[in-house]
Protein backbone atom coordinates (compact mmCIF):
# COMPACT_ATOMS: atom_id res chain seq x y z
CA UNK A 1 0.00 0.00 0.00
CA UNK A 2 2.79 2.56 1.03
CA UNK A 3 4.52 1.72 -2.84
CA UNK A 4 1.31 2.20 -4.52
CA UNK A 5 1.30 5.49 -2.71
CA UNK A 6 4.51 6.50 -3.46
CA UNK A 7 4.28 5.31 -7.19
CA UNK A 8 1.12 7.47 -7.14
CA UNK A 9 2.97 9.97 -5.86
CA UNK A 10 5.62 10.03 -8.33
CA UNK A 11 3.48 9.75 -11.89
CA UNK A 12 1.30 13.17 -10.04
CA UNK A 13 4.53 14.77 -10.28
CA UNK A 14 5.19 14.50 -14.03
CA UNK A 15 4.45 17.63 -15.49
CA UNK A 16 4.55 19.42 -19.25
CA UNK A 17 6.38 22.61 -19.64
CA UNK A 18 3.88 25.27 -20.44
CA UNK A 19 4.45 28.37 -23.39
CA UNK A 20 4.98 31.68 -21.59
CA UNK A 21 3.70 34.86 -23.59
CA UNK A 22 5.42 37.25 -25.81
CA UNK A 23 7.38 39.41 -24.22
CA UNK A 24 7.18 42.96 -24.92
CA UNK A 25 11.13 43.38 -25.10
CA UNK A 26 11.80 41.17 -28.22
CA UNK A 27 8.82 41.99 -29.72
CA UNK A 28 10.40 45.72 -30.17
CA UNK A 29 13.25 44.34 -31.28
CA UNK A 30 11.80 42.35 -34.20
CA UNK A 31 9.52 45.27 -34.94
CA UNK A 32 11.71 48.13 -34.58
CA UNK A 33 14.87 46.74 -36.29
CA UNK A 34 12.83 45.86 -38.91
CA UNK A 35 14.02 42.46 -38.99
CA UNK A 36 12.57 40.26 -42.29
CA UNK A 37 9.70 37.53 -42.09
CA UNK A 38 11.00 34.32 -40.60
CA UNK A 39 10.30 30.69 -40.78
CA UNK A 40 10.57 28.09 -38.44
CA UNK A 41 13.21 24.86 -39.35
CA UNK A 42 14.34 22.30 -37.73
CA UNK A 43 14.73 22.51 -34.01
CA UNK A 44 16.61 18.68 -32.35
CA UNK A 45 18.17 17.97 -29.72
CA UNK A 46 22.15 17.59 -29.41
CA UNK A 47 21.39 14.15 -27.46
CA UNK A 48 18.22 12.43 -26.08
CA UNK A 49 19.31 13.07 -22.45
CA UNK A 50 19.27 17.07 -23.15
CA UNK A 51 15.57 16.72 -24.97
CA UNK A 52 14.23 14.49 -22.38
CA UNK A 53 12.64 15.14 -19.11
CA UNK A 54 14.27 16.94 -16.23
CA UNK A 55 13.48 15.67 -12.47
CA UNK A 56 13.79 17.88 -9.71
CA UNK A 57 13.42 15.84 -6.50
CA UNK A 58 10.54 13.96 -6.86
CA UNK A 59 8.74 16.08 -9.90
CA UNK A 60 9.60 15.51 -13.52
CA UNK A 61 9.21 18.41 -16.34
CA UNK A 62 8.84 16.94 -19.47
CA UNK A 63 8.28 18.43 -23.05
CA UNK A 64 4.58 19.04 -24.35
CA UNK A 65 3.17 15.86 -25.45
CA UNK A 66 4.52 14.81 -28.67
CA UNK A 67 7.61 16.91 -29.00
CA UNK A 68 11.16 17.36 -27.38
CA UNK A 69 12.83 19.84 -25.66
CA UNK A 70 14.21 21.27 -28.42
CA UNK A 71 10.82 21.46 -30.57
CA UNK A 72 9.32 23.43 -27.38
CA UNK A 73 12.20 25.96 -28.06
CA UNK A 74 11.41 26.31 -31.73
CA UNK A 75 7.67 27.15 -30.44
CA UNK A 76 9.13 29.54 -28.52
CA UNK A 77 10.79 31.45 -31.08
CA UNK A 78 7.95 31.02 -32.93
CA UNK A 79 5.55 32.75 -30.06
CA UNK A 80 7.92 35.44 -30.87
CA UNK A 81 7.83 35.74 -34.06
CA UNK A 82 4.24 36.03 -34.23
CA UNK A 83 3.55 38.39 -31.79
CA UNK A 84 5.85 40.34 -33.58
CA UNK A 85 4.19 39.76 -36.64
CA UNK A 86 7.50 38.56 -38.36
CA UNK A 87 6.77 34.62 -39.00
CA UNK A 88 6.44 34.09 -42.11
CA UNK A 89 5.96 29.51 -42.88
CA UNK A 90 7.03 30.72 -46.61
CA UNK A 91 9.69 32.54 -45.33
CA UNK A 92 13.05 32.13 -47.99
CA UNK A 93 15.06 33.04 -44.33
CA UNK A 94 14.61 30.29 -42.33
CA UNK A 95 15.49 29.87 -38.04
CA UNK A 96 16.48 26.61 -36.90
CA UNK A 97 18.68 25.43 -33.89
CA UNK A 98 20.53 22.72 -31.55
CA UNK A 99 19.37 22.52 -27.85
CA UNK A 100 22.93 21.93 -26.65
CA UNK A 101 22.21 21.99 -22.79
CA UNK A 102 19.01 21.82 -20.94
CA UNK A 103 19.40 21.50 -16.84
CA UNK A 104 18.01 22.64 -13.63
CA UNK A 105 18.53 21.37 -10.04
CA UNK A 106 16.76 21.87 -6.47
CA UNK A 107 20.46 22.90 -5.52
CA UNK A 108 19.92 26.55 -6.07
CA UNK A 109 23.91 27.03 -6.05
CA UNK A 110 23.37 25.26 -9.13
CA UNK A 111 20.69 26.14 -10.51
CA UNK A 112 19.26 25.80 -14.31
CA UNK A 113 20.96 26.74 -17.77
CA UNK A 114 19.65 26.59 -21.59
CA UNK A 115 22.01 26.40 -24.08
CA UNK A 116 21.11 25.87 -28.22
CA UNK A 117 23.26 26.75 -31.19
CA UNK A 118 21.13 28.96 -33.55
CA UNK A 119 21.39 29.34 -37.28
CA UNK A 120 19.97 31.20 -39.83
CA UNK A 121 19.38 30.41 -43.61
CA UNK A 122 17.92 32.35 -46.60
CA UNK A 123 16.94 29.96 -49.81
CA UNK A 124 18.54 27.08 -47.99
CA UNK A 125 21.97 28.66 -47.55
CA UNK A 126 23.58 29.43 -44.17
CA UNK A 127 24.24 32.64 -43.07
CA UNK A 128 24.26 32.54 -39.53
CA UNK A 129 25.28 30.38 -36.48
CA UNK A 130 26.20 31.12 -33.14
CA UNK A 131 26.08 29.55 -29.50
CA UNK A 132 23.78 30.99 -27.14
CA UNK A 133 23.10 30.24 -23.20
CA UNK A 134 20.97 31.41 -20.26
CA UNK A 135 21.39 30.90 -16.61
CA UNK A 136 19.55 31.24 -13.49
CA UNK A 137 20.23 30.58 -10.13
CA UNK A 138 17.26 30.75 -7.07
CA UNK A 139 16.47 30.47 -3.47
CA UNK A 140 15.44 27.00 -3.00
CA UNK A 141 12.52 26.39 -0.71
CA UNK A 142 12.87 23.78 2.35
CA UNK A 143 9.27 22.51 1.14
CA UNK A 144 9.86 19.98 -1.19
CA UNK A 145 7.02 21.16 -3.24
CA UNK A 146 7.73 24.76 -3.19
CA UNK A 147 11.15 23.72 -3.87
CA UNK A 148 10.17 21.49 -7.21
CA UNK A 149 7.05 24.26 -8.23
CA UNK A 150 10.09 27.37 -8.06
CA UNK A 151 12.65 24.75 -10.09
CA UNK A 152 10.20 24.35 -12.90
CA UNK A 153 9.24 28.06 -12.75
CA UNK A 154 12.94 29.33 -13.09
CA UNK A 155 13.52 26.56 -15.74
CA UNK A 156 10.62 27.08 -18.23
CA UNK A 157 11.38 30.82 -18.00
CA UNK A 158 15.37 29.82 -19.43
CA UNK A 159 13.19 29.60 -22.87
CA UNK A 160 11.82 33.14 -23.24
CA UNK A 161 15.20 34.35 -22.16
CA UNK A 162 17.40 32.51 -24.66
CA UNK A 163 14.94 33.49 -27.19
CA UNK A 164 15.30 37.32 -25.89
CA UNK A 165 19.29 36.92 -26.43
CA UNK A 166 18.83 35.49 -29.33
CA UNK A 167 16.51 38.12 -31.18
CA UNK A 168 17.98 40.79 -29.44
CA UNK A 169 21.75 40.51 -30.68
CA UNK A 170 22.63 42.69 -33.09
CA UNK A 171 24.88 39.71 -34.60
CA UNK A 172 21.54 37.76 -35.33
CA UNK A 173 19.48 41.13 -36.52
CA UNK A 174 22.24 42.01 -39.35
CA UNK A 175 22.38 38.66 -40.47
CA UNK A 176 18.46 38.62 -40.48
CA UNK A 177 18.39 41.59 -42.82
CA UNK A 178 21.42 40.63 -44.56
CA UNK B 1 -10.86 31.18 5.31
CA UNK B 2 -12.03 34.59 4.33
CA UNK B 3 -10.71 36.70 1.65
CA UNK B 4 -10.15 40.62 1.17
CA UNK B 5 -9.32 42.71 -1.69
CA UNK B 6 -7.66 45.53 -0.43
CA UNK B 7 -9.90 48.99 -0.02
CA UNK B 8 -7.08 51.01 -1.54
CA UNK B 9 -7.13 51.10 -5.15
CA UNK B 10 -11.06 50.64 -5.44
CA UNK B 11 -13.07 51.30 -8.55
CA UNK B 12 -12.16 54.11 -11.27
CA UNK B 13 -15.10 57.02 -10.70
CA UNK B 14 -16.98 58.34 -13.10
CA UNK B 15 -15.90 61.63 -12.91
CA UNK B 16 -12.12 59.91 -12.99
CA UNK B 17 -12.43 58.14 -16.15
CA UNK B 18 -10.47 58.86 -19.26
CA UNK B 19 -12.14 57.92 -22.57
CA UNK B 20 -10.21 58.74 -25.82
CA UNK B 21 -12.48 60.51 -28.73
CA UNK B 22 -10.85 58.53 -31.46
CA UNK B 23 -9.74 55.23 -29.85
CA UNK B 24 -7.57 52.20 -31.26
CA UNK B 25 -7.11 48.92 -31.34
CA UNK B 26 -4.42 46.79 -29.12
CA UNK B 27 -2.62 44.06 -29.00
CA UNK B 28 -2.29 42.78 -25.11
CA UNK B 29 0.77 40.89 -23.88
CA UNK B 30 0.12 39.64 -20.61
CA UNK B 31 1.95 37.58 -18.18
CA UNK B 32 2.04 36.57 -14.44
CA UNK B 33 4.83 36.24 -12.29
CA UNK B 34 5.91 35.37 -8.87
CA UNK B 35 8.65 37.24 -7.12
CA UNK B 36 9.36 38.52 -11.06
CA UNK B 37 9.85 34.75 -12.69
CA UNK B 38 6.85 34.23 -14.96
CA UNK B 39 4.27 31.38 -13.92
CA UNK B 40 3.28 29.77 -17.42
CA UNK B 41 -0.20 28.37 -15.01
CA UNK B 42 -1.15 31.29 -13.37
CA UNK B 43 -0.33 33.14 -16.47
CA UNK B 44 -3.13 30.58 -18.33
CA UNK B 45 -5.56 31.16 -15.91
CA UNK B 46 -5.66 34.64 -15.38
CA UNK B 47 -5.04 36.15 -19.46
CA UNK B 48 -8.79 35.37 -20.53
CA UNK B 49 -10.00 37.63 -17.11
CA UNK B 50 -7.12 40.26 -18.24
CA UNK B 51 -8.69 40.79 -21.82
CA UNK B 52 -12.13 41.05 -20.69
CA UNK B 53 -10.99 43.70 -18.40
CA UNK B 54 -9.00 45.74 -20.58
CA UNK B 55 -12.03 45.49 -22.92
CA UNK B 56 -14.48 46.64 -20.42
CA UNK B 57 -12.14 50.01 -19.76
CA UNK B 58 -13.41 51.20 -22.84
CA UNK B 59 -10.25 52.49 -24.00
CA UNK B 60 -9.28 50.38 -27.21
CA UNK B 61 -11.28 50.22 -30.18
CA UNK B 62 -10.18 46.74 -30.04
CA UNK B 63 -8.60 44.16 -28.17
CA UNK B 64 -6.97 40.78 -28.97
CA UNK B 65 -3.64 39.41 -28.68
CA UNK B 66 -2.57 39.22 -31.89
CA UNK B 67 -0.39 42.04 -33.53
CA UNK B 68 -2.87 45.05 -34.38
CA UNK B 69 -2.54 47.32 -37.78
CA UNK B 70 -1.07 49.98 -36.12
CA UNK B 71 1.68 47.95 -34.21
CA UNK B 72 0.37 48.88 -30.65
CA UNK B 73 1.14 47.46 -27.66
CA UNK B 74 -0.50 46.91 -24.26
CA UNK B 75 2.38 45.08 -21.90
CA UNK B 76 1.25 43.97 -18.64
CA UNK B 77 3.14 42.28 -16.14
CA UNK B 78 1.60 41.00 -12.70
CA UNK B 79 3.60 40.35 -10.51
CA UNK B 80 2.98 38.61 -6.97
CA UNK B 81 5.26 39.03 -4.36
CA UNK B 82 5.90 36.91 -1.62
CA UNK B 83 7.64 39.13 1.22
CA UNK B 84 9.84 36.77 3.46
CA UNK B 85 9.76 38.31 6.76
CA UNK B 86 5.66 38.84 6.36
CA UNK B 87 5.70 35.09 5.59
CA UNK B 88 7.74 33.90 8.00
CA UNK B 89 5.41 35.88 10.56
CA UNK B 90 2.36 34.30 9.15
CA UNK B 91 4.04 31.10 9.20
CA UNK B 92 4.82 31.51 12.76
CA UNK B 93 1.33 32.67 13.63
CA UNK B 94 -0.21 30.20 11.70
CA UNK B 95 1.47 27.33 14.14
CA UNK B 96 -0.11 28.74 17.18
CA UNK B 97 -2.97 28.86 15.67
CA UNK B 98 -3.38 25.42 14.35
CA UNK B 99 -2.43 24.50 18.16
CA UNK B 100 -5.62 25.94 19.53
CA UNK B 101 -8.00 24.17 16.99
CA UNK B 102 -7.98 27.91 15.01
CA UNK B 103 -9.87 29.13 18.19
CA UNK B 104 -7.55 31.47 19.46
CA UNK B 105 -5.82 32.36 16.00
CA UNK B 106 -6.89 35.61 13.84
CA UNK B 107 -4.23 35.10 11.10
CA UNK B 108 -3.58 37.28 8.15
CA UNK B 109 -1.24 36.35 4.97
CA UNK B 110 -0.91 39.44 2.33
CA UNK B 111 -0.58 39.11 -0.62
CA UNK B 112 1.09 41.59 -2.51
CA UNK B 113 0.70 42.47 -6.28
CA UNK B 114 2.77 44.80 -8.37
CA UNK B 115 1.46 45.14 -12.03
CA UNK B 116 3.38 46.95 -14.14
CA UNK B 117 2.32 48.43 -17.75
CA UNK B 118 3.58 49.42 -20.44
CA UNK B 119 1.60 51.02 -23.59
CA UNK B 120 2.82 51.85 -27.37
CA UNK B 121 0.81 53.81 -29.40
CA UNK B 122 2.76 52.58 -32.42
CA UNK B 123 5.85 50.50 -33.87
CA UNK B 124 8.95 52.66 -32.64
CA UNK B 125 6.76 54.72 -30.34
CA UNK B 126 8.08 55.39 -26.84
CA UNK B 127 6.44 53.07 -23.85
CA UNK B 128 4.30 55.14 -21.20
CA UNK B 129 4.29 53.02 -18.27
CA UNK B 130 2.78 52.97 -15.11
CA UNK B 131 2.54 50.65 -12.21
CA UNK B 132 -0.09 49.83 -9.69
CA UNK B 133 0.36 48.09 -6.10
CA UNK B 134 -2.66 45.68 -4.66
CA UNK B 135 -3.16 43.44 -2.30
CA UNK B 136 -5.53 40.44 -1.43
CA UNK B 137 -5.66 39.00 2.37
CA UNK B 138 -6.38 35.73 3.61
CA UNK B 139 -7.61 35.52 7.26
CA UNK B 140 -7.95 32.06 9.05
CA UNK B 141 -8.58 30.85 12.38
CA UNK B 142 -12.32 31.80 13.89
CA UNK B 143 -10.77 34.88 15.76
CA UNK B 144 -11.68 37.99 13.57
CA UNK B 145 -9.00 40.42 12.54
CA UNK B 146 -9.42 44.00 11.28
CA UNK B 147 -8.82 44.12 7.51
CA UNK B 148 -9.02 46.77 4.89
CA UNK B 149 -10.78 45.34 2.23
CA UNK B 150 -14.04 43.87 0.92
CA UNK B 151 -15.10 40.21 2.04
CA UNK B 152 -15.31 37.30 -0.32
CA UNK B 153 -15.62 33.68 1.00
CA UNK B 154 -14.04 32.27 -2.33
CA UNK B 155 -10.75 33.10 -3.36
CA UNK B 156 -11.21 33.40 -7.40
CA UNK B 157 -13.89 36.14 -7.07
CA UNK B 158 -11.37 37.94 -4.73
CA UNK B 159 -8.53 37.13 -7.14
CA UNK B 160 -10.96 38.49 -10.17
CA UNK B 161 -11.67 41.86 -8.43
CA UNK B 162 -8.19 42.59 -7.56
CA UNK B 163 -6.83 41.68 -11.11
CA UNK B 164 -9.95 43.83 -12.83
CA UNK B 165 -9.32 46.57 -10.30
CA UNK B 166 -5.21 47.08 -10.98
CA UNK B 167 -6.37 47.06 -14.65
CA UNK B 168 -8.81 49.41 -14.95
CA UNK B 169 -6.67 52.03 -13.06
CA UNK B 170 -3.98 51.17 -14.75
CA UNK B 171 -5.27 51.21 -17.99
CA UNK B 172 -7.13 54.45 -16.58
CA UNK B 173 -3.73 55.83 -15.74
CA UNK B 174 -1.88 55.58 -19.15
CA UNK B 175 -5.08 57.21 -20.99
CA UNK B 176 -4.11 60.03 -18.82
CA UNK B 177 -1.21 60.61 -19.75
CA UNK B 178 -0.46 63.46 -22.60
CA UNK B 179 1.05 61.63 -24.78
CA UNK B 180 -1.66 58.49 -25.03
CA UNK B 181 -3.33 59.07 -28.55
CA UNK B 182 -6.92 60.97 -28.30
Amino acid sequence: MAAGFVLALLSACAVPIQELPPSLETVRVLRNQAVPPIALGPFTPASKEVGHSILILLGTLRPPKGCNFAEFLGATFEIELRAAGKFGSAARLQLGGVLTESRASEDFKTGGALGARIALTRAGWPVFAKDYRVEAKWHADIIGALAIEEAFNQYNALYDALVHQTQSDPDFVAAAKS
Amino acid sequence: MKFYVANAIGEVKPEEKVTPQTRQPVQVLFEFQRDGTPNAEATKLVTPWAIEDIKATGAFSHVTDAPSANGAILSIKFNNIVVKEELNKTKKQAFGAGLGFGLFGGVLAVDHDRVSIDEMSATGAAPIHTEVKHELYANYGKKDVDVPGAEYKNADAAVRLLVRQALSRGVNDIGAEPAFPR
